[in-house]
């Protein structure tokens, strides 16, 4: 039997190595003596010769805490003037430095950990509900999915067939088209100082052209679309210059610039000076600095440079992706709090229809303008029999994309991961909100996060997967802060008796955290350990008692 | 950084005018004959041949051998602002008598061993050293001191900015007109040029004139708020300290110009025009151009770098004796957001065991940027907090702004106002700036009254919710005033008793901070040793506290010249000086913020701090092996700390740079001139830092003939006659840092919270032999804390290690050591590293405690010297001797 002292500071699960006959270190590195053993001089490189002394860099020192419940510390606390341990066993080296504060710790430890043994059982059965949920949520997604699956297939079939309608009555009235514009192109040409039309504007009621882009739909569609996608463009540079006008800046003066800062610093209050100035250490939205005034300029450069891209693009292939210049639009309003993401939904679209059509005519006019002479009138067409024909192709058209994507969204929702026992199923739609001062916070799951003020919302991020284990999940890709990274959003998840939302941080700039307890992590096992947690807790009470 | 915002030399009509002067036969002769003066010294006065009537009054002033003093300026009724609170208190005592012997055409003063010449027409000072010259100041001609003068009816076009200058969108109206003070002064046989920081450079000086192809910019002084500074750049920064010195193979010397307006300063490529009577001598030109001021030049004759440094901080003052805390490692971010923050960040540490001693609050936790206040809804219980994070040992730094937000219900404001506190315009009116706050004004530090009042303002019943647990950190105070020419102060603002801000601009930042620590003192009722870090500083900081480098970015260059920079701080006498760890501005990698963080271990003062817009980089954020790398550079600072400590002891007693390059403990091998990468902390730890990212080697320079040990490992290297040898680096857990053969270094190993749990704990002494088997070191311990030191409250110890024989004796002036303060500490464990034959297997050693004829043996055996490391060295471990540091002693150790 080892003396005490030796054994000062040993975990019980480890007594085993300490009574060993010869004894090492733990790591086997080097023989030791039991006169070695707590002697405060470090003789192991991984510190097991001195549970109960500073000696070793990286030794554990384990207390008792009877009472309480057991801790193991680092043994750079052993003897500190600090008290770690409730029964001040970590001290020794100054008896009654640290009063023994176990019975008091146990009693508050009990009464949390009955509070949590509470809340579990009470989350644990709503999780059961949430896993048989999710067990008949799955079976109606997949019977869904069969079925859209097989209305997508008859829809295609029927659409096919429109098409192929469709085609033979466009055909036949593009030909009709061609002659009856060459007839009045030679009229025209008759005619000395006829003004050109400009190629760009779509006259309403006009014929159909002859080559449907491959994006759009009915030309009339596409047209008003285009008028869209231009008042859409104008609206963001108007709302980006709104933005501009936030609160307290000063849009109208231009920024401190690299050779002509005097001649603007000029034209500047003192106020508006300083406040730049400031601004360019906390690229601060209130003080408008150079530096966003700069990203603005080129944005406003980028904008335009897009706009040609897309022209030539459009050019080559009837379409452009314009979410770039339009996201950043977007931006811009978010920062100053006058832009929302909904916004920027048919900015987008509408920003590559506008391409769409710019590039559909380009393309058309010349070859219309080649064609001057055509002999004889082709067969005539009936108006409304291309439209009505053209109607029931849309609908079948509108149809198969509504049934496609049905399909694409199931299969979506089938194949994403719910955790274990599938039970995140059970809130695969399902928005947590919470209110933080003047902002409300909201979070879906599979979703988007968040940050909503007077009606106006931040987008945090999409959601980007589970983290540590499912103990957590994120939002990545949110809005962009002004020389910051995207926002972004990182929840961590607790079990808890009902879904609650709480803690709201913003630890770095623009990353954000947050807090979710919800019943989904009330799992068995972690239920039952904190109900065993809790009755150990009370069996060591009670024995203490006993002794006492 | 925005280069155009800053004025250059030919957009400064004071500097244009100087710099654009001939070399050549000077204006200036000595009026008459030199007098002895009262008080030592002598006076006489100067004229400038084109002026005649004005006699500028002329005192010379020698303090001991080495040190000169020659000060040209105006008569009284001229006021001609001259630099108060730099020179060390005491400096008019140590005044020595002058010899003098006068010719017709110079006048001989004798100082010791050390002559000086004074040329009567033109007005010229040669020093010389041993008989050899080593300085002559007007050798050129280039002497030039603008008399206060009557405004000309008519200003001429050559004339123009003299008395109105406009810089970009500013006028100054320059009511005094001219007032530019310059000379040239001429560093004979000197090779390198070092000092008058800051700016983002090499150590070495590199010339500014006379180069091929371009010519660049001079060096300039003139503290300023520099958004993202550059590296290789040389722009003044945050600080100025017109203090230079020269080193060649002949010696060493120093100058020292005590003028705290706008200065430049051009070191020319090659000697331009002859000094009559020097003619033959190889010579480093400089030309130094201030704007207004006096002529206040103090001669530092050296001879070596050592004597310079100590003969630069006799005359502006030794540096503090920080608090043990303040050495520590301090964990800042703009900001530490709340109370919850607070208390994670300080888990966080607890938690991954790593230490730290002090939390930093920045702007954001005062209401709405008024300093001395809280925002109570983001810290509501600021005491209890304090008090929660003092339990643990530890302290709290909160910043404290020089710009006084103009808020009517700000109670500093408003007695600032009422009392007449603040900075005036031109017009006469309470200066309004912007800073942070808005709208703000800025105390008038020059004033002793208004000092007084601020340091009050520290009192514990002023600062609401302050605790003793509470420092200070001065930041902006170059002064920073974004809407300011250059983002500071208008020139022509007024300050006490009608001083132009141009006359004192330098000397700002160094009123504030010496005005707070005043409150400190006033707090602690003078023996709480002050703790205030300051951004901008001037000569005489250093008396003052600590220092940092301001806002450098997260880049490996930042990193790199972190190292010259605080180099050449410490050459200009501040030692107590750190760059953030980290990098201030951006995101670092995890590699480049664990090689900050060992580089850092290194520096005099050691923070980590970050960008409000830059991610979290707490040190265990990035997972491992980061974590336990940077735990580890941590714990090696905690370690050495009884050791920088005695380091910080010795600057404070004699002004040696805390950290030095190597040319200053090694001037006579040339090959470390030019070195700035490496560096020295003390005299006996060598540190090749790692500052490129994947590095594998770094070249090593190892001065000295005495092998040095690796502090790591133990292993030994020794130099290769004057040349760097190639070091692999073999991981990111390898960093390049030596103990010097020929020292014992006193660690403490025990990791604990903070230096507060590690005052009890046991020494190891490292033995580092030379090649001669000898090793020395002193140990420096008080309360860490208090001034107590001051009344011989303290312990030096002296390890000696000789023939097998190490003694542990009072290395104090008889009597004084130990007085009023116990040591209880002992000394675990005992490490000789280099002892002969250690590596050979049959060698056995024994160790026998002296006294004792053998009887007492005490446990060794031979190992690594580092448990754990892992490396192939040996060392004798003299284990559990457990002997007193405070007694005296000694250990035998036996070979058989």
């Amino acid at each position: 039997r080892l003396p005490d002292v030796a054994l000062r500071g040993v975990a019980p699960a480890d007594l085993a190595l300490y009574e060993a006959d010869p004894l090492f270190c733990r790591d086997h590195s080097r023989k030791i003596a039991v006169s070695q053993l707590n002697d405060d001089f470090c003789d192991c490189p991984d510190g097991s010769d001195e549970p109960g002394t500073s000696a070793c860099p990286d030794g554990r020192f384990y207390c008792r805490n009877k009472g309480y419940h057991p801790i193991s510390i680092f043994s750079s606390r052993v003897n500190d003037g600090i008290c770690d341990c409730c029964d001040g066993s970590d001290e020794w080296a100054t008896p009654g430095a640290c009063p023994n504060t176990c019975l008091q710790a146990g009693a508050a430890y009990r009464t949390q950990l009955s509070a949590e043994a509470a809340a579990y059982s009470e989350g644990h059965k709503v999780r059961t509900k949430y896993v048989a949920k999710a067990q008949g949520l799955r079976q109606q997604w997949e019977s869904q999915l069969e079925k859209a699956k097989a209305d997508k297939l008859k829809q295609e079939a029927k659409e096919k067939e429109l098409k192929a309608r469709k085609e033979a009555v466009e055909a036949a009235e593009k030909a009709q088209r061609e002659w009856r514009e060459q007839q009045e192109k030679a009229a025209k040409a008759a005619e000395p100082a006829a003004p050109e039309q400009p190629p760009a504007l779509a006259p309403e009621g006009a014929p159909a052209p002859p080559v449907v882009p491959q994006e759009g739909g009915p030309e009339e569609g596409q047209s008003e679309g285009g008028e869209e996608a231009e008042a859409a463009l104008e609206g963001t540079e108007t709302e980006g210059g709104g933005a501009e006008e936030g609160e307290e800046a000063a849009p109208e003066v231009p920024p401190l610039g690299e050779e002509d800062a005097a001649a603007h610093a000029g034209q500047l209050s003192a106020e508006e000076l300083g406040r730049r100035v400031a601004s360019r250490w906390t690229h601060n939205e209130e003080a408008v600095g150079d530096v966003q005034l700069e990203a603005e300029q080129k944005l406003d450069q980028e904008g335009e440079d897009w706009a040609a891209e897309a022209r030539e693009e459009a050019e080559q292939y009837g379409e452009v992706g314009g979410e770039e210049l339009v996201e950043e639009g977007g931006e811009t309003g978010g920062e100053t709090g006058g832009e929302t993401e909904t916004a920027e939904v048919p900015a987008t679209e509408t920003g590559s229809l506008l391409a769409s059509v710019t590039g559909f005519f380009r393309r058309v006019l010349p070859e219309s303008v080649a064609r001057l002479v055509v002999p004889g009138p082709p067969p005539h067409v009936q108006d409304s029999e291309v439209e009505s024909v053209r109607a029931e192709w849309n609908v079948a058209q509108s149809k198969l994309t509504e049934f496609s994507s049905k399909v694409t969204d199931l299969e979506t929702k089938l194949g994403r991961d719910y955790g274990p026992d599938d039970v995140f199923v059970a809130l695969a739609d399902e928005c947590f909100e919470v209110p933080v001062k003047q902002y409300k916070y909201k979070v879906c799951m599979f979703g988007d996060a968040t940050q909503e003020e007077n009606g106006q919302s931040v987008r945090l991020g999409g959601w980007a997967g589970w983290l540590d284990n499912y103990s957590a999940f994120h939002f990545t890709n949110g809005q962009h802060c002004w020389n910051g990274p995207m926002r972004s959003l990182k929840v961590r998840l607790r079990c808890g008796p009902k879904n609650e939302l709480s803690n709201i941080n913003e630890p770095s700039r623009c990353e954000y955290t947050a807090d979710l307890a919800t019943p989904a992590l009330c799992t068995d096992e972690a239920t039952k350990a904190v109900k065993e947690e809790l009755a150990s807790a009370e069996r060591i009470a009670k024995e203490l008692k006993d002794e006492l | 950084v925005k280069s155009e915002e800053f004025r250059k030399c030919h957009e400064a009509s004071f500097c244009r005018r100087n710099r654009a002067k001939e070399p050549g036969a000077s204006t200036f002769a000595l009026g008459g004959k030199l007098q002895q003066a009262a008080g030592g010294g002598l006076s006489g006065t100067v004229i400038n041949k084109d002026f005649p009537g004005v006699e500028l009054p002329l005192e010379i002033s020698a303090y001991g051998d080495g040190i000169v003093r020659v000060k040209v300026t105006e008569v009284p009724e001229k006021k001609r602002f001259e630099v108060p609170d730099v020179l060390d208190e005491g400096l008019d005592s140590k005044k020595s008598p002058i010899v003098s012997a006068r010719s017709s055409k110079d006048t001989w003063l004798t100082l010791g061993g050390n002559k000086l010449r004074i040329l009567h027409d033109p007005f010229r000072i040669d020093a010389f050293v041993d008989g050899r010259p080593i300085l002559s100041i007007n050798g050129r001609g280039l002497f030039n001191f603008e008399h206060y003068r009557e405004k000309p009816a008519n200003i001429s076009e050559e004339e123009s900015g003299t008395w109105e200058e406009i810089f970009k969108s500013h006028t100054d109206s320059k009511p005094k007109g001219p007032a530019s003070v310059a000379f040239d002064a001429a560093f004979i046989n000197a090779e390198q040029l070092y000092g008058i920081p800051e700016r983002a450079t090499r150590l070495p000086l590199k010339p500014t004139k006379g180069l091929e192809g371009a010519e660049s910019e001079p060096y300039r002084l003139f503290n300023l708020d520099v958004f993202e500074y550059v590296h290789e750049s040389p722009f003044g920064l945050y600080g100025a300290v017109p203090m230079m010195m020269a080193h060649g193979a002949q010696g060493t010397a120093g100058l020292f110009f005590l003028n705290a307006a706008e200065m430049f300063i051009d070191v020319l490529a090659k000697a331009e025009h002859m000094i009559p009577g020097l003619e033959d001598k190889s010579r480093i030109d400089t030309h130094w151009i201030a704007e207004s001021g006096i002529f206040d030049v103090f001669l530092l004759l050296g001879p070596t770098p050592k004597n310079v440094v100590q003969q630069y901080t006799t005359v502006t003052g030794k540096p503090v004796m920080p608090q043990l805390f303040s050495i520590a490692y301090h964990q800042c971010r703009w900001n530490y957001k709340d109370e919850a923050d607070v208390n994670a960040v300080d888990a966080g540490f607890d938690e991954h065991d790593i230490p730290y001693d002090v939390l930093w609050l920045d702007i954001e936790h005062t209401d709405h940027k008024k300093y001395f206040t809280w925002d109570h809804s983001l810290f509501p219980h600021p005491k209890e907090m304090q008090n929660r994070i003092a339990a643990k040992g530890r302290k709290m730094v909160t910043i404290v702004d020089p710009h006084i937000k103009r808020d009517s219900g700000y109670y500093i404001h408003e007695e600032a106002t009422a009392k007449g506190y603040y900075v005036k315009n031109k017009d006469g009116n309470d200066f309004e700036g912007w800073c942070w706050p808005g709208s703000s004004s800025y105390l008038d530090m020059l004033s002793p009254e208004v000092r007084d009042w601020w340091a009050e303002q520290y009192l514990l019943d002023k600062y609401k919710e302050s605790t003793l647990t509470l420092y200070s950190w001065n930041d902006m105070n170059e002064p920073s005033v974004f809407n300011g020419p250059e983002l500071t102060m208008p020139r022509d603002n007024l300050h006490y008793d009608g001083v132009e801000h141009r006359d004192l601009h330098n000397l700002n930042g160094l009123l504030f901070h010496k005005a707070s620590v005043e409150g400190l003192l006033k707090r602690g009722k003078n023996n709480d040793r002050p703790f205030v870090l300051s951004r901008a500083f001037f000569a005489g900081t250093q008396r003052i506290g600590a220092i940092w480098t301001g806002d450098n970015t997260a880049e490996w260059t930042h990193l790199q010249v972190s190292v010259p920079m605080l180099l050449s701080l410490g050459v200009a006498g501040i030692s107590f000086a750190g760059a953030d760890v980290g990098g201030f501005f951006g995101n670092p990698e995890p590699d480049l913020l664990t090689r900050w963080y060992q580089v850092g271990a290194y520096y005099p003062f050691f923070r980590g701090h970050a960008h409000l817009d830059t991610k979290r980089r707490e040190p265990w954020l990035f997972g491992e092996p980061y974590t336990t790398l940077i735990r580890d550079a941590i714990r090696t600072r905690y370690a050495l700390l009884p050791y920088v400590y005695t380091v910080f002891y010795e600057a404070h007693k004699t002004g040696l740079p805390v950290m030095r390059p190597l040319w200053l403990e090694y001037p006579d091998e040339a090959s470390t001139w030019a070195l700035d990468e490496s560096f020295l902390l003390g005299s006996d730890i060598l540190v090749h830092p790692v500052v490129t990212k994947d590095a594998f080697q770094v070249s090593a320079f190892f001065p000295g003939k005495e092998p040095w040990y690796e502090v790591r490992t133990g292993a030994a290297h020794t130099g290769a006659a004057g040349k760097a040898i190639t070091l692999p680096v073999t991981g990111l857990e390898s960093f390049p840092a030596f103990q010097r053969g020929g020292s014992i270094i006193a660690r403490k190993d025990r990791p604990r919270r903070s230096t507060t749990q590690m005052a009890n704990d046991p020494y190891t002494l490292y033995i580092a032999l030379n090649s001669t088997g000898a090793a020395e070191g002193l140990l420096y311990v008080d309360d860490g804390r208090s001034f107590d030191y001051e009344k011989e409250a303290y312990v030096l110890r002296r390890f000696t290690f000789q023939n097998g024989r190490l003694e542990c004796s009072d290395a104090a002036p008889t009597g004084e050591s130990a007085k009023g303060f116990a040591l209880p500490n002992k000394i675990e464990k005992i490490v000789v590293m280099g002892l002969p034959k250690i590596a050979e297997k049959s060698s056995t050693f024994r160790a026998v405690l002296g006294d004792t004829d053998g009887k007492i043996q005490l446990e060794s055996a031979v190992e690594p010297p580092v448990m754990g490391s892992g490396g192939d060295a040996t060392a004798l471990v003299i284990k559990r001797p457990w002997l007193s540091v405070a007694e005296d002693w000694s250990v035998q150790i036996v070979s058989s």
